[in-house]
């Protein structure tokens, strides 16, 4: 049988706003047309304004599933332009996009290939209004994941809790992923420090959101609550993971009085439910698998990041001597990640 | 209570052969109403005044579930850990035999949220005599980072001319307030720091993710004092990156910026993560003439406290040897605070053996030259 | 066959002698002993955490926090640790094991004997004085 090969990271754009016309009511399409709103561009990443490479296509499915690599079984689809609505103000018109564009992938591109699968896309400002949209597509067969950018608020907080609920009511992994305005405007997640920042100082600050997240995920005791819970954390690299993690579990054994719930090393509850996608675009230097071998070997998953991929992330396990760990990260560690992907085999064996 | 100071027989220090020089120990002025002597009426009334703490940060916000300082620091007048020069020689300098200590006092975060810009210079001098007067004038194994306004650039210079010739003055600690280290704005304070050879510290001074005026830590605001704890390394990261690509290190290519208490092993994949920046930008768009990180090995410092307790040794070890260990990083102890580095332990059983006498000596020297007074 | 260990008794003073959750220090055999009383009895331990060697009786005699949901306490009074003055790792007193299990080392402790109002702490090896 074919060997799994995962990606993780497969990003979906929305030209125009007429494809979501169908996806949501006269009266919203109406509104949306108008006023002032722009579809959000399709240019580049989210978080990575350096990457002066637009995306290349990226709308058409058929394209993207005849361009997909011969030995690729499963592709999670993650709706990149909801991503940026962390920095809109707007949070019903906020939702009413995420929605239209979830749907626009389960009518335009589920049917183009049955390697196919995709995260529900929510803004991060209702709890409640993104769980009952987790809901509403949740029993969806194809349906792997829950995917948002976080608005200023740690991730380890009740606000973010229904999100969580519901993501493990259906099985669904949690993706967390850059926004694009992060350090810029006011509402979605503060970068550290102060600024202004040059785009070279956004793109080396973007993990912190990332090593905050962790660290409220883990220290608040997520995933106490929620025992089955998988966070992903795309977008971000995981060069900075090890040293973050040895921090946290030297903060643990001297405050544990403070988190009592903590009854195991964070760096344990990390490894049992937290995974990185791999940035190969970014992370280049052969340090970086020093630095994965730091980590639990369950730790990583693989993303082709496309149609964002700039060079590096197509190869970007290029510097992966050991073949078992290629596999690991290309497959198994992505079908425990994303439980929901083994459920429906591919139709390509 | 407790054996204290005299179980720790002394080992002769000298014998391995390096110097040990601390770079991080914060001196505490117990009582700050002794600053009133030195400032004008109109001073003491902004900064006593009612509203005013003496630490950074409301206690209550985010307290350390039992203390933040050591238990068994308190002086022998009952006072708080850090406040007393000669017991700080008694308990520590003598017995782990430092050469030198480099004093950081982090209370002059105070100034981070204040308008008054006079009122806060006339706060940071009386700081200033207060810790020469006290630290220095005592033992000559205590030099001193001098505080300067973050926002008033030429009190700033002024402060910097005035002390840069007193004995005992070895840096200049910056409070970080509400302007990145990587703005034009402090270009004059680089100069006169360069010109002296003082290099810049910077430190956590509590007022991180609290104070509006203060650097933010990423993503929203952690609950518990482990959380927090955790991320502070996140203000150094930035302070890092706004100076390397503010351009700072172009312009004053002798600056040398010290980031203490922040961390160090996030270095190695950040300096990966800020040369790919640059290449992205086809090395020229930052406008740097050099790979971040070779600017980070000329000019940047770190210190080993809390030195990191990885599962295996050899990960330390490793990611020691990634971040130029040997070059970029000098040994700090943090005394008298809660999460305090035993030297003898960081040197003897942590630190691979190389790596001992550049991290105890050799780099601190190259930073501080003769102004640690070796 | 185990060969049994003499244990010497080592007499460091009378019940009285002793404030409840104060350590007092002895030189034992060349060894720092801490010895505390506490309302359930009296515990001796080596004045050495074994994190980074800090004199651990210069810390704190309590109880702590058990296991609990998130955001939910539990102090145990019964459960008796000393903290660390440092890093504040916990340690049981009568076992000596990391409270939480934060790390595998090991405080050393010494069994304790009160007779006739004097307390003993048993050491191993060395002669009954």
């Amino acid at each position: 049988m074919t060997p799994p090969v995962v990606d993780c990271e497969h990003h979906v754009i929305v030209d125009s706003l007429e494809d979501l016309a169908p996806h949501m009511t006269a009266s919203w399409a109406k509104r949306l047309h108008m006023g002032e709103f722009a579809m959000p561009r399709s240019g580049p990443h989210p978080g990575t304004e350096l990457e002066f490479r637009p995306g290349q296509g990226g709308a058409d499915p058929e394209a993207a599933a005849a361009a997909l690599a011969p030995d690729v079984t499963h592709v999670v689809l993650v709706p990149s332009q909801p991503l940026v609505t962390s920095g809109w103000l707007g949070h019903a018109m906020a939702m009413v996009f995420a929605a239209a564009l979830n749907d626009h992938v389960v009518e335009r591109w589920l049917p183009a290939d049955p390697r196919f699968r995709f995260a529900i896309s929510v803004p991060a400002h209702d709890g409640e209004a993104a769980a009952t949209e987790i809901r509403r597509l949740g029993g969806h067969p194809a349906a792997v994941a829950v995917c948002f950018s976080p608005v200023a608020a740690s991730l380890g907080q009740r606000h973010y809790h229904p999100i969580y609920a519901a993501a493990a009511e259906h099985g669904l992994a949690v993706v967390v992923h850059p926004g694009g305005f992060e350090g810029n405007v006011v509402g979605p997640a503060v970068l550290g420090g102060v600024g202004p920042r040059t785009p070279e100082d956004t793109f080396c600050l973007l993990p912190q959101v990332a090593m905050s997240a962790l660290s409220g995920l883990v220290f608040d005791g997520v995933f106490q609550r929620f025992g089955d819970l998988r966070v992903v954390f795309a977008g971000f690299g995981f060069g900075w993971a090890p040293p973050l993690l040895w921090r946290m579990d030297a903060e643990w054994r001297g405050l544990r009085i403070e988190v009592p719930w903590l009854t195991q090393a964070p760096s344990a509850v990390a490894a049992e439910h937290v995974r990185f996608v791999v940035d190969g675009a970014v992370e280049r230097h052969p340090g970086t698998w020093a630095l994965a071998s730091m980590l639990d070997p369950g730790a990583l998953v693989w993303g082709s990041d496309r149609p964002f991929a700039t060079d590096g992330a197509e190869d970007a396990l290029s510097g992966v001597q050991d073949g078992e760990a290629r596999a690991r990260i290309t497959g198994a560690n992505a079908l425990d990640s994303f439980g929901r992907l083994g459920a429906h085999a591919p139709a390509v064996v | 209570m407790g054996g204290a100071v005299a179980d720790r027989a002394a080992e002769p220090e000298a014998q391995q052969g390096y110097a040990l020089v601390d770079c991080d120990v914060h001196p505490l002025i117990g009582d700050v109403g002794a600053l009133r002597a030195h400032m004008s009426k109109r001073a003491v009334r902004r900064v006593f005044g009612e509203a005013v703490q003496v630490y950074a940060r409301d206690p209550n916000r985010i307290p350390h579930p039992t203390s933040g300082l050591r238990l068994d620091a308190r002086t022998p007048s009952g006072g708080p850990p850090g406040s007393d020069a000669a017991f700080c020689l008694e308990q520590w300098i003598d017995p782990y035999d430092i050469a030198a200590a480099l004093l950081i006092p982090i209370q002059s975060g105070l100034v981070i949220p204040w308008g008054d810009e006079a009122a806060g210079n006339e706060f940071i001098s009386a700081f200033n005599r207060y810790f020469m007067d006290e630290w220095c004038g005592l033992d000559p194994r205590y030099r001193l980072c001098i505080s300067v306004s973050p926002y008033d650039v030429q009190a700033a210079v002024a402060e910097v001319e005035r002390l840069a010739g007193e004995p005992g003055v070895a840096g200049i600690f910056v409070p970080h307030g509400a302007v990145a280290l990587g703005r034009s704005h402090y270009d004059p304070l680089y100069e006169a720091a360069e010109r002296h050879g003082l290099p810049i510290v910077l430190h956590p001074t509590g007022a991180e993710g609290n104070l509006y005026d203060a650097p933010r830590l990423a993503l929203g605001l952690p609950d518990t004092y482990p959380e927090r704890h955790s991320l502070l390394l996140q203000p150094g990261q930035s302070i890092l990156t706004s100076m390397i690509f503010g351009g700072v290190f172009e312009r004053f290519p002798d600056l040398k910026l010290v980031l203490s208490e922040y961390g160090m092993t996030w270095a190695a994949p950040m300096m990966w993560r800020m040369d790919r920046a640059w290449e992205l930008g086809d090395r020229q768009l930052a406008g740097l003439t050099a790979a971040p990180s070779a600017t980070v090995r000329r000019s940047v410092r770190f210190t080993t406290q809390p030195l990191d307790e990885p599962p295996a040794q050899q990960n330390l070890v490793d990611v020691l040897e990634l971040l130029h260990a040997d070059e970029t990083v000098m040994f700090s102890s943090d005394y008298p605070h809660w999460d305090t580095d035993d030297p003898r332990v960081i040197m003897k059983s942590r630190l691979p053996e190389h790596l001992r006498k550049p991290i105890a000596e050799d780099t601190a020297l190259a930073c501080f030259g003769a102004r640690l007074g070796l | 066959m185990t060969v049994a260990r003499t244990l010497a008794r080592r007499h460091v003073g009378a019940v009285e002698d002793f404030v409840e959750g104060e350590f007092k220090v002895f030189d034992l055999g060349g060894r720092p002993v801490g010895v505390v009383k506490t309302d359930q009895g009296f515990f001796a331990i080596r004045n050495r955490c074994p994190h980074q060697g800090a004199d651990i009786c210069g810390g704190t005699v309590t109880g702590t926090m058990v296991a609990s949901e998130p955001f939910e306490y539990d102090y145990s009074e019964q459960t008796l640790v000393v903290a660390c003055p440092w890093h504040r790792w916990e340690f049981a007193l009568d076992t000596g094991e990391s409270f939480g299990r934060v790390t595998n080392k090991r405080l050393v402790t010494y069994a304790v004997e009160v007779e006739d109002g004097n307390v003993y702490v048993m050491m191993k090896g060395g002669r009954t004085p």
